[in-house]
This record gives C-alpha cells, sequence and structure tokens, in this order.
C-alpha cells in the first residue's frame, strides 16, 4: 500500500525548551482512517501542526504525498485540508465567502463549489447561516462551516484535529460518514480525537502518543491480540504512569 | 468581599496581561525597564513643561492655577480615553458570558471591572498630573499637609471622569449591542480623543509660549472663578491647596456620592452592557453567490478587510497615516497657522519640500507593515495551511500596505493642491519621491514583523499599539531623519536645489527598495515559513 504520509524521526522542541514531540516515526498509508490518541498534552496537535506546515519540526522530515512539507510545502499542502482543534478563523467576513475563497485557492469549478456548497452546508445544518458573518457563528458552527471548506475541494488526505468536539450528535454522524465515503473513494483520513468508541468505530490503523513519543501504531485488531480488551483498557493501560 | 478580591485580582491580571502581551518582550525585567522609560519619556517633557507653566502664572501670582490646569487637562484626558476603555471593557469583554454565570453579586461584578478602569485612568492621571503637583510643590514647599492632599487627589481624579463616562455610555447600551455601531461609536470616540489630546497639547503649548493671553484672562476676571462657573471641582482641588478646609470637603463629598451613584448603577450595568453582549446576533451580508476570484484578489481583500473590519486596527491605521493632517486642522482652528501664511510668497522655493513631506506622512507615520502579520493574530494558520506561496503571501500584505498610503498621500495631495500653488512638475516629481518613500518603508517594516510576530494576542489594541516592532518601524525613521540631518549639516550644499533633492531621494529609496526586497524575497520568506504560531 502506497504510504501518503511519512514522518521520520520527527523531534520537535518549543522555544521555552519544551520536547513536545520525541523522534517520532510513523506511516500512514493511502485510503486508510488513521486516529491518532494521546492524553493531553501529548503532543497530536503539535503533529497534526507539523504535518501541516503550520510548525515546522526542529529535527526529522515529513512527507506528504511524497513531498516534503518542508521544503516543498505548495505541494505538499494542495493533497489535503485542514480542520484545527480551535476554529480561530479569520471572522471578518461571511460564511460563503469564506467557502468560496478555500474552493478558489484549490481551484474547485465555479458548478462544482455550488453543488458541494449545498450539500456541505445543507447537511451541517449552516446553509441559512452562510450570508452572515463568521464572528455571528457559535463554536460548533465555526467547526461546521471548517469542516464544510475542508470537504470542498475533496483532497486527497483530509487532516482533522478533534473535529468531532463541538459538534451536534447529527453533524458527527455526518461527518463520520464522509470520512467513510471518503475513506471508500481511496482517500485518506487522519484525525486526533478523545473519543475512543469513534475512534474503535471508525478506524483501520490507531496511532497512541505520549509524552512526544508514540508509544503504539497498529490495526486494533493486532492492538488487541494479546487481550480481549476494549481500546478503553488498552489506551489507559499503554498511557497510565508507571 | 472575598469574592469581590478574587473578581478583582483576576480583572487586574488580565489588565496588565493585555498590555504585557502587547509590548512582545518574556523577559519581565526587560519588560519593566520599557515600561519605565516610556513613562520618563512622557514624564520628562511634562515636568519641563509644568515648570514653564508655572513661572508664567507665577509673574502674575496666580502660580497655583498649574494646579487647576493639570487637573484639568488630566480631567479631559481621562473622559476621553475613559469612553473607548470603559466600553472595551463592558461592551467588547470576552469574559462577559464567563463573569456572567457566576455566583456573584452584579454590583462586584461591575465594580471588579471598573476597578481596571480606575486604574487606567490613574496611570494617565499619574502622567499628567504628577509633573504638575510635583513641580508645584517643589517651589511653594512641602508640608505634609500639601503632599497628602497630592496624593489624595492624585487618588481621586478618575473617579468624576469615570462617573461622567458611566453616565454618558448607558443611555448607548443598547446601540453598542450591535455589532456595527460598535464599531462606528468607537471610532466617533477615538477621533474625538485624539483631537483632545491634540487640543490639550495646542492649549498648554500656546499658554507657554504666550503668557502675556493668559495675563489678560487672569487680571480681567478671575480665572478661577471662570472654570469654576462651568467646573467646580476644578477651582475646590486649586482652592485645597491653598489650604482650604471647605473645598477639601466638598471635593470629598462629591467622590464618595460619585461612588455610591456608580455603585447604585452597577446592577443596570451589568444588564445593559455586560448581558447585551450576549444579545448581538450578527447581520447578514447578502446573497449566498458563487463567484470565481484570483488569488491576489483574496488576500488583498483579507488584509485590507483585517485592517478595516476592526476598529482599533482602522482607527489606528487612519489617524496614524493622517495624524499630521489633523494637527494642521486643529491649528488652523486655533489660529496657530492660517491660509495667508500657507500661501505666503515666502513658501514658495519651499513648496516642492512641502508637498513631499506632506505626501510621504501616510508611509513614515503609518506604518502600517510592521504588524501586517501580528493582525492576523490565530488566524494566521489558515495562510499558512493553504497552497498559497509564502512570497505571494507576503507580497498582497506589502501590497495591502502600499494601498492604503498611497490613499493617505493622495487625499493629502488633493487637499494640498487647493490650500497651495503646486505645479504638475511639482506633483510629478512628490508623487514618484512618495512612491519610492512608500516601497521602501513598507518592505522594511513587513521585515521587522517577519522577524517578530506576535500571534497569540487577545486584544487588538496589544497587536498594533503597544507593540515592539512599531517602535522598532519608527526607529528606523528616526535614523533616516537623523542621517538627512547629519548630511544637511555636513554638506548644506545638497539642499540648495530642492528639486534635485527629491530626484536624488527618489533614486536612492528605489534602490533601497531593491535591495531590501531581494533580501526580503530570499532570507525573509525562509524567515515567514519558519513562524510559529
Amino acid at each position: 500500500m502506497v504510504k501518503i504520509i511519512q514522518i521520520k524521526g520527527v523531534t520537535k522542541i518549543y522555544d521555552d525548551g519544551k520536547k513536545a514531540v520525541d523522534n517520532l516515526n510513523m506511516e500512514i498509508k493511502k485510503g486508510e482512517i488513521f486516529g491518532f490518541l494521546g492524553p493531553n498534552g501529548a503532543g497530536k496537535t503539535t503533529t497534526l501542526r507539523m504535518i501541516t506546515g503550520i510548525l515546522a519540526p526542529t529535527e526529522g522530515e515529513i512527507y506528504v504525498n511524497g513531498y516534503n512539507i518542508s521544503r516543498e510545502p505548495l505541494e505538499a499542502k494542495r493533497s489535503f485540508t485542514y480542520v484545527p482543534d480551535h476554529p480561530d478563523i479569520f471572522s471578518a467576513i461571511s460564511g460563503i465567502d469564506y467557502l468560496n475563497f478555500i474552493a478558489d485557492i484549490y481551484g474547485v469549478p465555479l458548478k462544482e463549489r455550488k453543488e458541494k456548497i449545498e450539500k456541505y452546508a445543507r447537511d451541517f445544518e449552516i446553509y441559512a447561516a452562510l450570508p452572515k458573518m463568521i464572528s455571528s457563528y457559535s463554536h460548533g458552527m465555526k467547526q461546521k462551516l471548517l469542516i464544510s471548506a475542508a470537504l470542498l475541494p475533496e483532497p486527497e488526505i483530509f487532516i482533522l484535529d478533534e473535529p468531532l468536539s463541538g459538534l451536534d450528535p447529527k453533524s458527527s454522524r455526518i461527518l463520520k460518514e464522509f470520512m467513510k465515503e471518503h475513506s471508500k473513494k481511496g482517500g485518506t483520513v487522519l484525525f486526533s480525537s478523545h473519543i475512543l468508541e469513534v475512534v474503535e468505530n471508525l478506524c483501520d490503523r490507531i496511532g497512541i502518543i505520549k509524552d512526544g513519543v508514540l508509544i503504539a501504531c497498529d490495526s486494533l485488531e493486532n492492538l488487541k491480540k494479546h487481550s480481549d480488551s476494549s481500546l478503553e483498557d488498552i489506551f489507559m493501560e499503554l498511557t497510565e504512569d508507571e | 468581599m472575598n469574592k469581590f478580591i478574587a473578581l478583582t485580582r483576576i480583572q487586574l491580571k488580565d489588565f496588565i496581561g493585555r498590555y504585557s502581551e502587547g509590548l512582545g518582550v518574556k523577559n519581565k525585567k526587560l519588560a519593566s525597564i520599557l515600561i519605565l522609560f516610556l513613562v520618563a519619556l512622557i514624564i520628562i517633557p511634562n515636568i519641563n513643561l509644568s515648570f514653564l507653566i508655572y513661572r508664567a502664572l507665577a509673574r502674575i501670582g496666580q502660580g497655583h492655577l498649574l494646579i487647576t490646569n493639570s487637573y484639568i487637562n488630566s480631567i479631559l484626558l481621562n473622559f476621553f480615553f475613559g469612553i473607548p476603555f470603559i466600553v472595551s471593557v463592558f461592551f467588547f469583554s470576552r469574559d462577559a458570558r464567563f463573569l456572567a454565570a457566576l455566583p456573584v453579586r452584579e454590583d462586584s461584578l461591575v465594580l471588579a471591572k471598573l476597578v481596571a478602569v480606575y486604574l487606567y485612568l490613574l496611570f494617565l492621571s499619574f502622567l499628567l498630573m504628577f509633573p504638575g503637583l510635583a513641580v508645584y510643590l517643589y517651589n511653594t514647599g512641602m508640608g505634609v499637609y500639601t503632599v497628602i492632599m497630592a496624593v489624595l487627589v492624585l487618588l481621586l481624579t478618575p473617579l468624576l471622569p469615570m462617573f461622567i463616562v458611566t453616565i454618558l455610555i448607558l443611555p448607548f447600551a443598547n446601540i453598542f449591542s450591535n455589532s456595527r455601531h460598535k464599531r462606528t461609536l468607537i471610532l466617533i470616540f477615538n477621533f474625538l480623543m485624539i483631537f483632545a489630546i491634540i487640543g490639550i497639547q495646542l492649549f498648554t503649548g500656546n499658554l507657554v509660549e504666550n503668557p502675556a493671553r493668559m495675563e489678560e484672562v487672569l487680571v480681567s476676571g478671575s480665572f478661577l472663578e471662570l472654570i469654576g462657573r462651568g467646573f467646580p471641582p476644578g477651582i475646590w482641588v486649586t482652592r485645597i491647596f491653598l489650604g482650604s478646609y471647605r473645598d477639601l470637603f466638598l471635593f470629598l463629598a462629591l467622590n464618595i456620592l460619585l461612588f455610591f451613584i456608580l455603585k447604585g448603577l452597577a446592577g443596570i450595568f451589568f444588564r445593559k452592557a455586560l448581558l447585551s453582549f450576549s444579545e448581538d446576533r450578527g447581520n447578514s451580508r447578502g446573497e449566498i453567490y458563487y463567484k470565481e476570484k484570483s488569488l491576489a484578489y483574496h488576500l488583498l481583500r483579507r488584509n485590507i478587510l483585517i485592517i478595516i473590519r476592526e476598529p482599533m486596527f482602522f482607527l489606528n491605521t487612519v489617524l496614524s497615516m493622517l495624524a499630521p493632517l489633523l494637527v494642521v486642522i486643529i491649528m488652523l482652528f486655533t489660529g496657530e497657522l492660517s491660509l495667508n501664511l500657507l500661501q505666503s510668497p515666502r513658501l514658495e522655493p519651499y513648496l516642492l519640500l512641502i508637498v513631499s513631506i506632506i505626501m510621504i506622512s501616510p508611509a513614515v507615520t503609518g506604518n502600517i507593515s510592521a504588524t501586517a502579520i501580528t493582525r492576523e493574530g490565530k488566524a494566521f494558520w489558515e495562510t499558512r495551511v493553504l497552497p498559497i506561496k509564502a512570497v505571494d503571501n507576503i507580497r498582497y500584505r506589502i501590497l495591502t500596505t502600499i494601498i492604503f498610503c498611497l490613499t493617505g498621500s493622495l487625499i493629502l495631495l488633493l487637499i494640498t493642491l487647493v490650500v497651495l500653488p503646486l505645479t504638475l512638475k511639482m506633483i510629478i516629481i512628490a508623487a514618484t519621491f512618495c512612491l519610492t518613500v512608500t516601497l521602501f518603508l513598507a518592505t522594511i517594516d513587513i521585515l521587522i514583523d517577519i522577524y517578530r510576530p506576535i500571534l497569540n494576542w487577545t486584544n487588538p489594541t496589544a497587536a498594533v499599539k503597544n507593540n515592539l516592532n512599531v517602535t522598532f518601524s519608527l526607529l528606523i525613521r528616526g535614523v533616516i531623519a537623523l542621517i538627512i540631518y547629519l548630511l544637511y549639516k555636513i554638506w548644506p550644499g545638497i539642499f540648495a536645489n530642492i528639486q534635485w533633492l527629491m530626484v536624488l531621494g527618489s533614486i536612492i529609496f528605489l534602490l533601497l527598495y531593491l535591495l531590501l526586497r531581494s533580501y526580503l524575497y530570499t532570507n525573509g520568506v525562509k524567515r515567514f515559513n519558519r513562524i510559529t504560531i
């Protein structure tokens, strides 16, 4: 299977000396749904930010769709869209302005963008709010707008950081369906989550990170091989302080 | 009471945090030194000015009027600074929803916020009143009574303007709860504030330069009575220093009364201000549309909207760019300048120089690029994660600055054309000079921001006002001005032909711009790609 994301010996040390990620090696295959787990502050968001080019690794290299994110950022970025954990977006424009902006950046043709915007915005129930300023949106609405925008270009890779936080049950379900559909079509989904049940039901493979170190990375079946425990038990066992 | 102290502590930490955040200095010691330096920068010239005013007034036996002058200036400054600050603390407060849900009395919440307002105004009063009080005490002798009174007056000065502003703002609460009106009103109040500051400066300057005019007012009728009729606390404060216990009683009684009225109004303020924040629903801005636009359009629009839609950014941009124009307008109003003087034939040889200086003033005082990345704040991740070239990302930020600056220059040129008899040749030379200076300054400023962007700000003021990038940017302008001055001193001959000087200046700035541009699009781009959010 083609490796669509390769993380090779990546370390991230912040200015204050904190080592957020320590010599991380991980591969994500094309077409899989990969769940990234870990306690708060384990390094999940830092890793996702490095993969997306928001943060530069202190050491190591990251390849997205064969392109080095540090050396060929533009080519790498064309392969994915990203939904951050906090919807801090430029809020002085309307929702529809934002979606048209994203469509133009990724070159989504007019006819296609109209169909998709209508579909996603209606599915996530934000269609009526699209002409309104983003600053008036609630946290959940902003999250839905970001997800709609990320789905719009149909990227090869869909990267989401805690995508279900702030979403209502209906929208969560729709998003999970989109993720499955995307994977079926050959697309890749990489997401971090705290909701173990979702990860358990959705993911082909799971990576567990603790204190910046990848402590497990395998399919759920393989992780469960040695015990009949649930993902929650495995997670607790692996992340428990000695 | 403990709850009130806890609330106040949080408000103060937030208040201090916002300002420290704006300075962008991680080293606490360095930040303290910097703040002390800035305070000294304001206080030292004020002490000097107070000495001049005191001497002028003492000559006619009215030295105590220095207290009146300092007090009234402080009240005015507090009043105009208080309006935007109270509005921002109550109507733009991000902690409103969190605070409203706490099991704390409404008046405690409002009073805790007012403590932050009080300290801010006290700081301003200190900057303006301390020099006046210190100079007065220095000249008249420092008795225990006068020192205690000086401290008391200083501590109580912010209460009156705080009260007046609160009363004035309450009727506008419903308007403020609409985000569009909020922006407009903040802009209006800030413009008034600038007019007040410049007005105070001109008034005080005039007083020092022309004591004879002051003498006329003072001798013809009692100046204290004149002020007292319109504003009795001014006369009370002055008479306190002359030993009047009656005026001390009146002043204290007024402030105690104001405190209890403020406390009584706290409930209304809580409901009208803090809670109305949650009622803002935002406005629909048109239809759902599907249109293809270029990258240039999107990035330029984004950068322009970041400035226009955030009142603090817009105000800062417009005011700093048009500050020279404001000064000229106020000087025309106060009679410091006249159209006859501007149109005098003696100015003719310097017309090109004057119009060139006027046209470059938006670029010189604007320094928009110095916060081009900082202004984007936490939303900066968007342009980083999207497939947009760093070069484009930087280019359209510079272009935004150029659009704003050249628009300002054009407005100033049009106004200048009405006043000064300019020729087409002069306009072309001045416009070329203006273009090269604007390109150079916009480029050097963005380099400052690339090297030290502050993206994690919570208050827009921190992003553009008390930001060291702006200080560095002004420092560069200062160095350039110094070089020009030294050249004038060493080689005055090159300043003989202004036309030639402007052409030479254009060539130099164009070359400097090209050099900087090549650095920006190589090393600057690399650094831009390493900006951490």
